[in-house]
């Protein structure tokens, strides 16, 4: 008696198998119905592959801008949303625009009329008049205040003072009037706002630590080295007024350490020219035999950085006063230790000495606060002591 | 009462003391290895400035963290026999409980300024070890100083949180976490924006607790044995 198999497992099976079909069916009719995708077949031809990169070309352009139009709606957005709750007003001074909120407008009006007059009083530029200054004064440091760049923020804390409040001012119109620079030879020797912070103590520590035989000599006292190391020399920029032949060696065998040339001695590992330039530099053949492995611009090699030279800058305008501004701008031919000793209304050498002696006058007190800073430890000691003695853990209930 | 009481928590934490205080003279040595004349091949004093102030700042962080690891462990090891014996010897003695609190912290005062004086004798060693060209000083009675400062700081901290109960060390850590957590969150909280606590309160807090008047302000001074 045979024995025929269950109908029930034999319809599952069939089931089963019509499903895979069925599946698979889709999944084919599927991938046929996604929008401009098709299967690609070896008889494609080069021409339909760059068809289709060309019209996604399109796609991505016109992505783009949808995204910019976006960003600049909300932008929109939020600067409409910022006058609404910050009332915002603009202030003009001297061909500056001032966007800032309403409660410190005539504060700001103040701040950048005085500033103007005392530092650039006189000074014709058209930059100013093209650029938009946010002015706030807060006790956080994020400026909510929207202007489309460049404008420059100035963000005044709360807790800072008028005169720093004027600082923050006028390094803020200085880095707009800096780009007049651009171009003459204080610009390309300065590089930055002669307005921009720099604590004194840190150009005193800079130059300790120069490894600079020349910077060594200028904190020594003698002046040339000072305007030699700032870059100001009569020679130009000269590496060995900088340095001495030693301090040139050290310099170039860390600039050719710093690509991956390690050498101390022996047969140079490249056989050419450079190879021998260098091979003379390790050994110390002659005292400039390393000045040829300094290539490149001199201020790259300059001992002080130009956020120093940007002090020396600082102080020919602070000793120039009303009107210095405009001696260091008018003439963009005018070398630039010509162009520092006009706007500072000295000369070249007594304005260096006094930079000097300024410097030299402003060394850090390496550990300046120290009698406080026990004071303050001794009271907190004692604090919790205090704290230690009254423990909960004996008082009973 | 003084005398015992120094006996006993030197002979409970001299086997950790001693190793701290040997870490305390060698280190000022070992920020100036190899500093004692110009750099191999040179004779210029220029180069040499820079290669000592740039080997000291590598040091730099290691002495206010030994600095808290002395005091941490000093103050930790005070209370230790006291919660292990449930407090009892404390309570049999004819003293207040704030003489003897006093006394305790008096006695792990007094050892933490063995590791300090151990630097201090290892600074003066490595000031004379070192030719300092000019323009750069060396201030070893100034960096022993702040290391004994903080020393105590870190001691006294952990002193007053380790002579409390569980609970209170339990409170004290969750108010901890809570001031981090409400920290983190506050950021987006406008209404604090223009208060003293500005965009960032977690940073605030730790700014008032790091920098000064907070406790632990003698943490972030200058502690270079040589500088300009």
């Amino acid at each position: 008696m045979s024995r025929r198999p269950p109908t029930r497992g034999r319809t599952v099976l069939a089931g089963a198998w019509t499903g895979r079909l069925l599946l698979a069916a889709m999944s084919a009719g599927g991938a046929l119905t996604l929008p401009g995708v098709s299967p690609v077949s070896a008889q494609e031809t080069e021409a339909e592959l760059l068809r289709r990169i060309d019209s996604l070309t399109v796609l991505a352009g016109e992505a783009a801008i949808a995204a910019q139009a976006a960003r600049d709606a909300r932008a929109k957005a939020e600067a409409r949303l910022a006058e609404a709750e910050y009332s915002l007003d603009t202030v003009r001074v001297a061909d500056m625009t001032i966007v800032t909120r309403e409660s410190d407008a005539a504060e700001a009006r103040e701040l950048f009329t005085e500033v103007w007059n005392e530092s650039f009083g006189g000074y014709r530029s058209r930059a100013p008049g093209n650029r938009t200054f946010t002015y706030l004064r807060a006790a956080y440091t994020v400026d909510p205040i929207p202007a489309r760049p460049p404008a420059e923020r100035v963000v005044v804390p709360t807790w800072q003072s008028r005169s720093q409040a004027k600082a923050r001012v006028r390094s803020a119109i200085g880095q707009v009037l800096a780009e007049d620079l651009g171009g003459s030879p204080v610009g390309a020797w300065l590089r930055r706002n002669p307005f921009s912070d720099r604590a004194p103590g840190d150009v005193y520590r800079q130059m300790v630590l120069a490894r600079s035989s020349g910077v060594e000599r200028c904190l020594a006292g003698d002046v040339p080295s000072c305007t030699a190391a700032l870059g100001l020399g009569p020679d130009g920029n000269t590496v060995s007024a900088w340095y001495s032949p030693e301090e040139r060696r050290v310099r170039a065998l860390e600039g050719l350490e710093r690509v991956g040339l390690h050498v101390t001695s022996g047969p140079s590992p490249v056989g050419d020219v450079f190879g021998s330039a260098l091979a003379r530099c390790v050994d110390r053949a002659t005292p400039d035999a390393c000045d040829a492995l300094l290539g490149g611009d001199p201020d790259s090699f300059a001992p002080l950085p130009f956020s120093v030279r940007a002090t020396l800058a600082n102080l020919a305008l602070e000793r120039g006063g009303r009107g210095a501004w405009t001696r260091l701008a008018q003439d963009p031919s005018m070398a630039a230790g010509e162009a520092l000793a006009g706007a500072a209304d000295s000369s070249l050498e007594e304005l260096v000495s006094d930079w000097r002696a300024w410097v030299v006058e402003s060394r850090p007190e390496a550990q300046a606060g120290l009698g406080g800073d026990s004071v303050l430890a001794l009271v907190w000691i004692l604090f919790f002591a205090a704290l230690a003695t009254r423990s909960t853990r004996w008082r009973f209930a | 009462m003084y005398q015992p009481m120094l006996y006993l928590h030197w002979k409970q934490i001299r086997l950790v003391l001693l190793p701290f205080m040997v870490a305390a003279f060698a280190l000022p040595l070992v920020t100036v290895a190899g500093l004692g004349g110009a750099p191999a091949g040179t004779t210029e004093t220029a180069l040499n400035a820079y290669a000592i102030v740039e080997m000291v700042r590598f040091w730099l962080p290691v002495f206010p963290a030994l600095a808290a690891a002395v005091g941490i462990t000093l103050a930790l090891s005070a209370w230790n026999w006291d919660h292990r014996l449930g407090h009892v010897y404390a309570l049999s003695l004819p003293l207040s409980r704030t003489e003897y609190a006093l006394l305790k912290m008096g006695a792990g005062a007094t050892l933490a300024m063995l590791p300090g004086i151990a630097l201090w004798l290892g600074a003066h060693v490595a000031s004379a070890a070192v030719a300092l060209p000019p323009g750069l000083h060396a201030y070893p009675n100034q960096l022993a100083l702040r290391f004994a400062l903080a020393t105590l700081i870190s001691y006294s901290v952990l002193f007053a949180m380790a002579s409390g109960t569980v609970k209170t060390s339990m409170w004290i850590l969750a108010g901890v976490s809570a001031v981090v957590v409400l920290g983190i969150l506050g950021t987006d909280w406008t209404f604090l924006q223009d208060s003293a606590l500005g965009t960032d309160p977690l940073q605030t807090v730790i700014d008032w607790l790091m920098q000064g008047p907070g406790p632990f302000e003698i943490f972030t001074t200058n502690w270079s044995l040589i500088d300009v």
